[in-house]
């Protein structure tokens, strides 16, 4: 009976003094997710510290949490224990590489992760916050790549129409040559003919190396998302399609796994989770995609664009995810136990590694990136979209320096393994779709700079770039 | 021919190209990127539900009080006018000594919020200067029986131009002598303790002498900084001191520190400390409250 009305005071406590949001925070590969997560975390907790000891490291989010009299109403902020449902976010773990005595990068997260913060703030208005007391936001940040939302549009094509689109892609320059061993199989291979478990196998094992061999020359429209990461030994049977075209035996068995693939995205991500998700950081680095060349640019374009029209059907734009108005599904929902969708509130696009840009150049990677990912996430009714440049870890300092003779503005850093600092001169960061001026057959790779000294304890955060712009952004409107 | 005089324009720059420099003589091994994120600005916590239970139950108590002296005073009149007119001066003597004891804490509600309003105005530009000066009169004013210097201050205070010259002499003539004086009320207030404690029979009653003693150390501190707090008040006024206590944690508390300074400065605590357990500890609570509460009666900023 204890045991019974503890339950029920605990409910009616999350009832009445409890605001959830789920933050999902995703990017393509290399975008940063594990830093942008122990940085947001970090700085919050140290946001949060016990009276009179909380540091101002988000400014915009303090302002958001500014009272009539100028004073915080921010009460503290902690890390919730984990609940199991989820793989934990290994925060420690990532803080500790950042703040060792030899600063490092975390190593990057491979699937889906999630920690949980509660921050107390004082309600809104004397009235309320004299007599409800502090209330109790309970930030969940899942973190899960990126590329499971190129997935997303998969949803909506019949196996035919994606193996046209998939193969037509495959078969232009820079994926030809990587794909050519894939390719060569393929033309080999009888659509109509018997369905031989060994060829389809190696067909898959093909494809799957074509598209790692895309990733790893910078491009980023892979389809299916999931087929970048390592073969593991548990892998589903259905997993082994690749794209064919035609009719037969062997292309009905490709089809079959291909739906199955279908129900298993939506089961396990697309109606358990995603549609749990109510803000949405996506990351990308766009800095590094520039500078990888026409080809790589053009692909993570595609994917951003890609990706933002897949957030703004997935959650509710009023476009269907599975060939049934989104409505049908509420009926189901409530009887089968499924999770209800509810419309995402907000949606940060974020252009990452912004310390390699030096300042008066940052509003130009803003709005590239805003003329990447606008077309496909405005214009409808749907999630309310910011786009910004930021550094979760802020490596460099600004400064300028002589190049041909000339004065330039750089941003200055140490190099990883490196003892001493440099400059790094950005080049062009065009503010819209590079004209074909633009491009040079010249492919640089982005420099890795040491992160900055970081107090081990946490009580001053970690140096950033608009990551309090963000988060304001993001939450401000729920504290 | 001669030489063409304009110096040559150095070859046009590639804008597009990135370039990582080589690193130049001199170079530094960390970059400082100046991250000094400044101290958050917390809000002292809000009344807790508790205050309204308070409140709740004080005005259902003094309801029904003030409804049953009305019916009571009736059944007086009905039984006798002569009862009734007793009544009626019985409990209107009560009434005024209810409405004396409300207005003294009234009045030491106006002097927490004089302080608040001066601290704040204290904390402001040039620009609110008038306001500020008419404020610190006020302070100077309420703080004369404790402050020698009260009228040289008062006129000293029209020379003042700016807010630190303000400040500064606000802080140098008043803070100054109303902070040594509440450290003699500390000093006094622990030898106290400390002769009380070794004369107490039941070491658990230490911590009781020591709330008691707490209290009038505050109000003692607290009228020296024009406060004159009443019992109401005086809660409040703990609470304020218990919000100091928690900001300044850590800067001035360390304990073998003020324990050294009670030992040398107080007469007799010495003695008494190496004698009774615990007489020491008492010692330097009572001194230590002494100077939190000058803390926040202060409404000068930190320096």
């Amino acid at each position: 009976m204890r045991g019974l009305a503890a339950g029920a005071a605990a409910r009616l406590d999350t009832f009445v003094n409890e605001d959830r949001i789920a933050l999902a925070v995703t990017g393509l590969s290399g975008a940063g997710k594990t830093v942008f997560i122990t940085s947001l975390v970090n700085n919050l907790l140290a946001l949060g510290r016990a009276a009179g000891q909380g540091r101002d490291t988000l400014p915009r989010l303090t302002a958001a949490l500014r009272g009539p009299d100028g004073a915080s109403r921010l009460r503290g902020v902690r890390v919730l224990a984990h609940d199991g449902a989820l793989p934990a976010f290994d925060y420690a773990g990532k803080l500790a590489s950042l703040s060792a005595d030899t600063p490092a990068w975390p190593a990057p997260t491979r699937d889906m992760a999630r920690i949980s913060l509660a921050i107390d703030v004082e309600r809104r208005g004397p009235l309320a916050r004299r007599l409800a007391g502090p209330r109790r936001v309970r930030l969940d940040i899942l973190d899960y790549p990126g590329e499971w939302l190129l997935d997303l549009p998969l949803l909506r094509h019949s196996f035919a129409a994606w193996s046209a689109e998939a193969l037509a892609l495959l078969r232009t320059p820079p994926r030809a040559a990587v794909a050519a061993p894939f390719l060569a199989f393929l033309a080999g291979l009888n659509p109509a003919g018997p369905a031989d478990a060994v060829a389809i196998a190696q067909g898959h094992a093909l494809y799957r190396a074509a598209l790692r061999g895309c990733a790893a020359i910078g491009l980023r429209y892979l389809q299916p998302g999931r087929f970048l990461a390592a073969p593991a030994a548990d892998d589903p049977p259905f997993l082994a399609f690749f794209p064919l075209e035609g009719r037969g035996a062997t292309a009905g068995l490709l089809a079959g796994r291909f739906a199955a693939y279908q129900r298993h995205v939506r089961r396990t991500f697309f109606d358990t989770r995603f549609r749990r998700f109510d803000r949405q950081v996506m990351l990308v680095d766009l800095l590094s995609a520039l500078h990888a060349g026409r080809a790589a640019f053009e692909d993570t374009a595609r994917a951003v664009a890609d990706i933002a029209r897949g957030l703004r059907e997935g959650w509710g734009g009023g476009l269907r995810a599975d060939g049934l108005p989104l409505a049908h599904h509420v009926p189901s929902v409530l009887l089968g136990g499924r999770v209800v969708p509810r419309p995402i509130g907000r949606v940060a696009f974020v252009a990452t590694k912004a310390d390699h840009v030096p300042a008066l150049r940052r509003e130009n990677l803003r709005n590239l990136l805003r003329a990447l990912a606008a077309p496909a996430a405005g214009g409808l009714a749907g999630p309310a979209v910011s786009y910004h440049a930021a550094a979760a870890v802020l490596a460099t300092r600004d400064g300028t320096a002589r190049i041909a003779g000339r004065a330039a503005e750089v941003v200055q850093g140490v190099v990883l393994g490196e003892a001493q600092a440099r400059a790094f001169h950005v080049g062009d960061v065009p503010s819209g779709l590079p004209p074909d001026s633009f491009w040079s057959d010249s492919y640089f790779t982005l420099p890795v700079f040491r992160p900055p000294r970081i107090v081990a304890d946490g009580s001053h955060g970690i140096p950033h770039l608009g990551l309090d712009i963000i988060l304001a952004e993001l939450i401000g409107d729920r504290l | 021919m001669s030489p063409d005089p304009r110096p040559a324009e150095p070859a046009p720059l590639r804008q597009q190209a990135p370039l990582l420099l080589e690193p130049e003589a001199g170079a530094p091994a960390v970059i400082d990127s100046g991250w000094q994120p400044p101290p958050l600005a917390l809000r002292r916590p809000a009344r807790t539900r508790l205050g309204w239970l308070a409140g709740g139950l004080a005005t259902l108590l003094a309801s029904w009080a003030g409804l049953a002296a009305i019916t009571f005073v009736e059944d007086l009149f009905q039984r006798s006018p002569a009862l009734g007119w007793a009544g009626v001066a019985g409990f209107g003597a009560g009434l005024a000594m209810l409405a004396v004891a409300a207005a003294g804490e009234l009045r030491a509600w106006r002097g927490l919020a004089r302080v608040d309003r001066l601290r704040r105005l204290l904390a402001g530009p040039d620009a609110a200067m008038p306001a500020m000066r008419a404020a610190a009169r006020d302070w100077v004013a309420a703080v004369r029986p404790g402050l020698p210097e009260a009228e040289a201050v008062l006129a000293a205070l029209d020379g003042a131009e700016t807010a630190a010259a303000l400040r500064a002499l606000l802080r140098a003539r008043v803070a100054a002598p109303l902070a040594q004086a509440a450290g003699r009320v500390g000093r006094q207030a622990a030898l106290e303790g400390a002769a009380l404690v070794a004369i107490l029979p039941h070491p658990a009653l230490d911590g009781v002498f020591a709330g008691l003693r707490g209290l009038r150390v505050i109000r003692q501190v607290a009228a020296l900084y024009g406060l004159r707090p009443g019992t109401l008040a005086s809660f409040a006024l703990a609470r304020r001191v218990v919000w100091t206590a928690a900001g300044t944690a850590g800067m001035d508390m360390l304990a073998q520190t003020m324990l050294d300074q009670v030992m040398t400065t107080v007469p007799g605590v010495r003695h008494l400390a190496a004698a009774i357990p615990g007489a020491g500890v008492a010692a330097v609570r009572l001194y230590r409250l002494a100077g939190i509460t000058a803390s926040a009666c202060d409404p000068l900023p930190p320096a």
